[in-house]
């Protein structure tokens, strides 16, 4: 009984809360404001590993060390819906600056203050209809600090634009959707520097989905969809393809009205310089009590395309909670445990670079012009790249008003790798030896970073 | 003066007495072209009923759901003979307008708002059969066999509310503000959402692999060994 008249509280509650601006009489304009104080450990998600040599100066190897900062995130967004029986129509755009405050490196870490964006226009039209049609556009801008110096931050643009054609039957049990998009990547940065253009892609996907509902809240599904990722500007694939291939079969829903599952399984292959046969697979059992707690677990095998590897594979066991307590407060602990498995790196396999046996380092050949001779080589470590990954992420939340609430959250991400790259340049100035250099740069990929971030929002 | 005043009394008397009529037989006019048109509509109000029973008593047959058609059948039984009765009713109106017999049109018409009332009642009646869990339909509240222990409750008949999708989405500084969320036709639990497997999106709130992507790429390395610097 208890539980019954909770339910009803949070469903009156949920309903209550329809904030926004009506600006028509199906259409709602909703603005938001966050300010979010962040102390982060370790901007640049760099290794304590990694070493940076100037064998002109003889300086010996030094760490390059972390940095931590305090960032202050402004971020107003609005989002306008038009939502009718037949069709709904939605735009939102969310922008997030950066403000580095430079706590322990105040130089550097001003110059990292920049502008995040992110955007989605979503249409759905002839909604009760047998057939009907969507379209999704996601716009991200994004800017995070470099790897493992503090020189600036990578600028990336992603777009996502997808179309889908759905075909349903009258008692909405079956369904067929047929999607077809194009995503593409571009580094602001890759402008100026070569080593931004290999991350720069476009990729064409196409999708064909299909469900049965044959139980209540329950349904069997099957998903074939097909990628083809161009990295049109890769300095460093022969063959810059990359063409994921993913068909999977399913099951998901209530098992007892406490109890839901989703169990899939399909077959995975990627099509690039090698071919690659894999499975994928997905178990998550979900536990609800009424409308204040939540409980899943679950483990996910799935292969995806990756820029500097032909793919790779994710080994993942996650877990989330949640409980909603006293109607205003939210309480959320998220952990997730990965294991990645790379595919063969396509770097210096390609033509520009030849394998020397003796000092077992990839070498670029020897560039010599009027300004003098440039020298390049990269030694990686050899066999399988393999990382772990573990994120743990509690936070809680606190609505003070249905449109203005708090958040206090810590995040851990903590990556072991064995991979590690050398790099080695030198440079013989052929008029002043003033400009010669020689320098060794060894990257380690392991990091623990530990983020609390304090988050007041507004948003009516 | 006088005789003029008396004139214009005896004009407007006269004006009166002789428009009296036209006005009588003006308003008797628009009160049976009112009757006509109440009639019609109470027929047709009847027969939509009709139809809509009719389709009722199909989806449980073609549902298999006995329990439900033996239910409606009672209901539809007695609706029928409303039904008859209206139709008939609706005739005799048309026919007595047509033989200038107003009053008795008039009386006829209480006895058909009587029995379109009484077909109002029996399809609201008729919406109280219990029906077995035998269709999955979004648009349709299901009353179902009554174990909600077994089924869930009737208002959240989703796979997406079954997988949690929205668990918390009142919580306004938990919210992702950055998307404007749809009707989400498939009703998949994100299963269409994606071109790879992935876990349920209701599970962490977030895009699944996000983190997973961002942090799978290496950042660039710009090391300065570039010589033009």
């Amino acid at each position: 009984m208890v539980s019954v008249c909770a339910q009803t509280v949070f469903a009156q509650s949920s309903e209550e809360n329809k904030n926004g601006f009506k600006i028509t009489k199906d259409t709602v304009l909703n603005v938001g404001l966050s300010i979010t104080p962040e102390y982060e450990s370790n901007i640049t998600k760099a290794s304590e590993k990694t070493t940076e040599e100037d064998r002109i100066a003889g300086s010996g190897p030094q760490k390059v060390g972390t940095v931590s900062d305090l960032i202050l995130h402004y971020s107003p967004s609005i989002r306008i819906k038009l939502d009718d029986m037949n069709k709904t129509v939605g735009f939102s755009v969310f922008f997030d600056y950066n403000h580095y405050l430079g706590l322990q490196d105040e130089s550097t870490s001003k110059k990292l203050s920049d502008l995040d964006i992110k955007s989605d226009f979503i249409g759905e039209f002839n909604k009760k209809g047998v057939v009907f049609f969507e379209f999704d556009n996601r716009f991200s801008r994004s800017a995070n600090p470099d790897g493992q110096d503090l020189s600036g931050r990578y600028k990336n643009i992603l777009d996502t634009f997808a179309i889908a054609l759905g075909i349903k039957n009258l008692e909405d049990t079956l369904m067929i959707k047929i999607k077809t998009g194009v995503d593409f990547n571009y580094y602001e940065e890759s402008k100026d520097i070569a080593a931004y253009k290999d991350y720069n892609y476009v990729s064409f996907v196409g999708d064909i989905f299909g469900r049965w509902k044959f139980l209540p809240k329950t349904m069997v599904f099957l998903n074939a969809a097909y990628r083809y990722q161009e990295y049109y500007e890769s300095s460093i694939r022969s063959d810059s393809r990359s063409m994921p291939f993913n068909v999977f079969a399913g099951l998901m829903g209530q098992i007892t009205p406490h109890i839901s599952a989703k169990l899939s399984a399909g077959y995975s292959a990627s099509f690039s310089k090698d071919t690659k046969h894999d499975y994928n697979a997905n178990a998550e059992f979900i536990f609800k009590y009424g409308k204040t707690t939540f409980f899943n677990v679950g483990y996910l095998r799935n292969m995806l395309p990756s820029s500097y590897f032909q793919y790779y594979s994710t080994h993942r066991l996650y877990m989330n909670f949640k409980q909603k307590f006293a109607r205003v407060f939210l309480a959320k602990l998220d952990f997730s445990y990965s294991f990645l498995e790379f595919g063969p790196q396509i770097e210096f396999n390609s033509s520009d670079y030849t394998f020397n046996t003796g000092t077992g380092a990839y070498e670029k050949a020897t560039v010599t012009n009027v300004y003098g001779t440039y020298d390049y080589s990269v030694m990686v470590s050899g066999g399988k790249r393999n990382d772990q990954l573990m994120m743990l992420n509690p936070s809680i939340s606190y609505n003070i008003l249905s449109w203005l609430g708090l958040k206090l959250s810590y995040e851990l991400e903590y990556r072991t790798s064995d991979y590690d790259k050398t790099v080695r340049g030198t440079f013989t100035d052929a008029v002043n030896a003033d400009n010669n250099y020689d320098r060794i740069v060894h990257t380690y990929y392991d990091f623990i970073n530990h983020k609390v971030l304090l988050n007041i929002a507004l948003d009516y | 003066m006088r005789k003029l005043l008396v004139f214009l009394m005896a004009f407007s008397i006269l004006q009166v007495t002789s428009a009296a009529p036209d006005n009588a037989k003006e308003d008797s006019k628009n009160e049976v072209q009112s009757i006509e048109k109440e009639a019609k509509l109470k027929v047709l109000r009847v027969s939509e009923i009709e139809t809509a029973l009719d389709k009722i008593s199909k989806d449980a047959v073609k549902e298999k759901d006995v329990k439900w058609k033996v239910c409606l059948d009672d209901y539809i039984g007695t609706f029928k003979g409303v039904a008859v009765s209206a139709i008939k009713c609706g005739s005799k109106i048309e026919e007595l307008i047509l033989a200038g017999k107003a009053e008795e049109a008039k009386n006829q018409l209480i006895l058909l708002r009587g029995l379109t009332e009484s077909a109002e009642k029996t399809m609201t009646e008729s919406q109280s059969c219990e029906r077995q869990l035998t269709r999955v339909d979004s648009e349709v509240s299901v009353i179902k066999e009554v174990n909600i222990k077994v089924t869930g409750s009737v208002a959240d008949e989703t796979v997406n509310d079954s997988m949690g999708l929205g668990f918390s989405d009142e919580f306004v500084a938990d919210s992702d503000k950055s998307i404007v969320s749809g009707t989400d036709l498939a009703d998949a639990g994100g299963a269409d959402s994606s071109d790879v497997n992935n876990e349920s999106p209701g599970s962490s709130g977030e895009e699944a692999v996000s983190e997973e992507i961002s942090g799978i790429i290496d950042p660039p390395d710009v090391v300065d060994v570039s010589p033009t610097k």
